[in-house]
């Protein structure tokens, strides 16, 4: 029987920014369920697919990812969620760290770097 | 350094209507006092407990006399609204020059940053201190008012090259990145996604300069015969397959009419354009933005409609360079619309944002060609 893989939201209201997290991502052979395109969705998908990991940009409209952030935890207090920034040294990391993100994975990084974020963060070795 | 504006003060100031006064206060200080206040190097008015200016320093002095005592400090600096009553309007309730007086009057020295709009249409980012001191047995607030326009406009601009072009320019080369280690027969959608995000980057840069163009004054427009209903299409044809339009659509009025004029298609385009996506952004879930355009009289009017209402705290500030509903920053897009509209395609644009009927932006841009920018 085939391992169970572990699954994924991504939400970034750049849609290139979302393409290449998931390619990163599946390259992992993890499973992205949904992208979301603003806070909104990014609550609204949480609830409903309840991933392992919810990769999630800060600056999103209609919700930010701050305030959907401490809506998904204080619903669900275990959720895993790591938030995405152009920018480390800001206020809003700092504070989403406190709120309880698993940590921040900045968007600038090259391609190999992204996949030795995601890999640290959901816990595997290498591509498989 | 930035003094006064010339149409902010003079000789003979008018007291603001509005407020008790007390008319027996009159500014002690002298010698020492002034003339430490008046080597300062920004504008410092000294203002009573009726918040009336009792004293104003060299730099805020423009003719040299005392004729800026009596009124009180929107007048002195010829804000828009000052002339209702500085103080009184609904937009003082959300001025950081008033924050920062109602918080010194509690003892302690503060600063907030005030964007206002001055009568002659210029928009001056202040970072406003109000320090309560205590001369002859009364508490009197020294208030100081640095021009920080420029800083403004720095902050701006790096938020959006330092983050809206690097957030993009990011995805580019991720996707060029992944591109290489893609199979050949895989490759179609990342190629256009790379090419339209290319083409999106270029097109964000160049709007931040046409801004940062007209802000100088030195935007030059491209005049030709346009057609209101065929560039409506156009913008909207923009947003085709947008992020913005996965939970709204956007569509353009049946009773929308055509019409030629004359403008320019690029700046013209631009201002519909960030109207549109502030529509879209401020949209509920579900609803539908509307554009429309029609004649009017001797203008073309386009409309820009969403069924969202805005709070009477964005709505005041909503034309002010730095104001944004998005984040500490970045608030180009009203600013920037306003400035274009007005000072080069020398239209007028207007909001109404009640219920139930939503919020509407328009844009009346004039059936013959502008001359030049206004009020340069």
């Amino acid at each position: 029987m085939g391992a169970i893989r572990k699954r994924v939201i991504i939400a970034d209201d750049e849609a290139h920014i979302r393409r290449v997290f998931r390619d990163v991502i599946e390259r992992e052979n993890l499973e992205v369920v949904a992208e979301a395109a603003d806070g909104e969705e990014a609550v609204e998908f949480y609830r409903r697919d309840k991933p392992d990991v919810l990769f999630m940009d800060i600056n999103m409209p209609h919700k930010t990812g701050e305030e959907g952030l401490k809506e998904i935890l204080a619903e669900f207090p275990e959720a895993r969620v790591v938030m995405l920034t152009m920018v480390a040294d800001t206020d809003t990391v700092r504070r989403c760290v406190e709120a309880g993100a698993a940590g921040y994975i900045l968007k600038s990084l090259s391609v190999n770097e992204l996949r030795d974020c995601v890999r640290e963060v959901m816990g595997v070795a290498g591509s498989s | 350094m930035t003094a006064m504006r010339e149409d902010a003060v003079g000789a003979t100031v008018e007291p603001a209507t509005g407020g008790s006064r007390s008319s027996e206060s009159t500014w002690p200080g002298t010698g020492l006092a002034e003339a430490l206040l008046d080597a300062a190097p920004i504008p410092l008015l000294v203002i009573d407990a009726d918040d009336t200016v009792r004293f104003a320093n060299r730099v805020a002095r423009l003719d040299g006399g005392r004729g800026t005592v009596g009124p009180r400090f929107g007048d002195v600096l010829g804000c828009e609204v000052a002339g209702q009553g500085c103080g009184t309007t609904p937009t003082c309730a959300v001025c950081g020059a008033w924050k920062a007086v109602r918080l010194a009057r509690g003892g302690d020295a503060t600063a907030e940053e005030c964007r206002l709009r001055t009568r002659g249409g210029d928009s001056i980012s202040y970072r406003v201190t109000a320090t309560p001191v205590d001369v002859a047995g009364e508490r009197w607030l020294v208030c100081g008012f640095l021009d920080v326009s420029v800083a403004c406009r720095h902050r701006i601009l790096e938020h959006a090259v330092f983050h809206d072009v690097m957030n993009l320019a990011s995805g580019v080369r991720g996707l060029s990145e992944l591109r290489a280690t893609t199979p050949v027969e895989q490759r179609g959608d990342l190629d256009t996604l790379i090419e339209s995000g290319a083409s999106a980057l270029t097109n964000m840069i160049q709007d931040q300069r046409t801004v940062v163009l007209a802000e100088r004054g030195g935007l030059e427009l491209s005049l030709k015969e346009l057609d209101a209903r065929a560039l409506l299409e156009s913008v909207r044809s923009e947003f085709d397959g947008h992020e913005l339009c996965r939970q709204r659509r956007l569509v353009i009025a049946g009773d929308a009419v055509s019409g030629r004029f004359i403008s320019d298609k690029t700046v013209l385009s631009l201002v519909l354009r960030h109207l549109v996506r502030n529509a879209m952004e401020a949209a509920p879930r579900g609803t539908v933005v509307t554009l429309g355009c029609g004649p009017d009289g001797r203008a073309m009017v386009f409309r820009v409609h969403n069924p969202g209402v805005m709070s009477d705290v964005v709505r005041l500030q909503l034309f002010h360079r730095g104001f944004s509903t998005r984040g500490e920053g970045r608030g180009i897009g009203t600013y920037a619309v306003k400035l274009l509209t007005e000072r080069f395609l020398r239209g007028k644009v207007d909001v109404v944002s009640e219920e139930p009927h939503g919020t509407v932006f328009s844009v009346r841009v004039p059936h013959a060609a502008p001359s030049g920018p206004r009020g340069e």
